[in-house]
């Protein structure tokens, strides 16, 4: 339980960086870059491009994701962005609009 | 999902927000439920719960919460409307505004602490609970426009007050504390000077030359006595051992109208200073001797 939890009230409007897992469950605009997994709960609201080597999303996300090793769009999640990482899982259920980059 | 997470108790439910310690966030925070800072903050937070700032936490902006449980670093105010704890790992560069504050023993706070009744102007909000979820529900649609990373310099207050106290804090760390009225001139350390004011000074030297002539003239008579002493003495007994006329005779014309006493070995000049006629004679202590 190191990892960072964002709540679901809470709203961040900047920059969040560093070496440490988070989730969101509130509301985060701006810029997220982390080395460590990046997940949006259910609840979670994200307003900012996303640099991480894991990017899960079960919420709401409006930027662009940057996943190094994997991103994944659950059931539910909508997303609006581009996508860029070398793996992407994109669940049925899930809400996507904007562009796949997976590499090459 | 989340809402069983809302209204955690301080410190009780781990499932609270919490900010892990290899974070950093640049930005403003806002929100209705107690948040944990382990890390880095820069900007301001602005909860109608708690904050707990945990020992190696570093909050650098204004902080405006319901209650302040502080053990890590704060540069800039911590404003609640409930009470601040300044526990003693806590560092508190700036204001405490609240209407209960404690500062526990250990704790280092640079800043004012105002408490009673808590300042309304801070608040910025009725204080009502629907008010208050208003304004944060008005203050999240009104961040959503114009993303400012980084600076987030976003409505009123917070762009004001995050600055002014990163800027303060700077000044006031690289400064030793308090800055002297007045400053000492640099320079060799000097005996202690008494400023003397100038019609003062007066008085004083004309104390002092009285003073003098009275020394003066009891030496002169005492002189006197003494050398009707010696006379006496040398008359009775033929060979004087030590002293010789003549010599003192010489000495006394190189030294023109200088009074030498011999015992002594005091100069008493014309002035009426005395003087060491040789280096090494130690003053006796019914003379007052100005070794100049």
């Amino acid at each position: 339980m190191a990892s960072t939890v964002i709540g679901s009230t809470i709203v961040i409007d900047g920059e969040i960086s560093g070496d440490e897992a988070l989730v969101v469950h509130g509301t985060v605009k701006g810029r997220i870059v982390l080395q460590e997994r990046v997940e949006v709960a259910p609840d979670g609201v994200v307003e900012a491009t996303i640099a991480a080597p894991v990017v899960t999303v079960h919420g709401t996300v409006a930027g662009d994701i940057s996943a190094s090793e994997r991103a994944e769009l659950r059931a539910e999640s909508q997303v609006i962005g581009d996508i860029r990482a070398p793996r992407i899982l994109i669940a049925d259920g899930a809400s996507f609009k904007g562009s796949v980059d997976m590499g090459g | 999902m989340a809402q069983h997470k809302q209204g955690s108790k301080l410190g009780g439910d781990p499932v609270a927000t919490l900010l892990g310690p290899e974070l950093q966030v640049v930005g403003r925070i806002e929100g209705r439920e107690d948040l944990r800072v382990q890390g880095y903050v820069e900007g301001s937070i602005h909860l109608s719960e708690a904050l707990i700032l945990d020992n190696g936490g570093v909050i650098v902006g204004e902080v405006r919460v319901r209650e302040a449980i502080i053990h890590g670093i704060v540069v800039g105010d911590v404003i609640a409307s409930g009470r601040i704890i300044l526990q003693p790992s806590a560092r508190v560069v700036g204001d405490l505004k609240a209407p209960r504050v404690s500062i526990t023993a250990g704790a280092a706070l640079r800043g004012q602490v105002v408490m009673g009744e808590s300042g309304d102007e801070g608040q910025q909000e009725s204080g009502s609970g629907s008010g208050r979820s208003g304004r944060w529900r008005g203050g999240a649609g009104g961040g959503a426009r114009g993303v400012s990373r980084g600076s987030a310099a976003p409505s009123r207050g917070p762009a004001r007050v995050t600055r002014a106290p990163a800027a303060r804090a700077a000044g006031v760390l690289a400064r030793p504390s308090r800055q002297p009225e007045v400053v000492e001139e640099p320079g060799p350390r000097l005996p202690p000077q008494r400023p003397r004011p100038i019609v003062r000074e007066s008085a004083q030297d004309r104390d002092r030359d009285r003073e003098r002539e009275v020394v003066r003239e009891r030496d002169r008579d005492r002189d006197r006595d003494r050398d009707r002493e010696r006379e006496l003495v040398r008359e009775r007994e033929p060979a004087p051992p030590a002293v010789d006329e003549a010599e003192l005779e010489a000495e006394a014309e190189a030294h023109g109208d200088e009074e030498i006493d011999v015992e002594d070995g005091m100069v008493t000049t014309s002035n009426g200073k005395k003087q060491a006629a040789r280096p090494r004679v130690p003053a006796r202590g019914k003379h007052s001797v100005d070794h100049a």
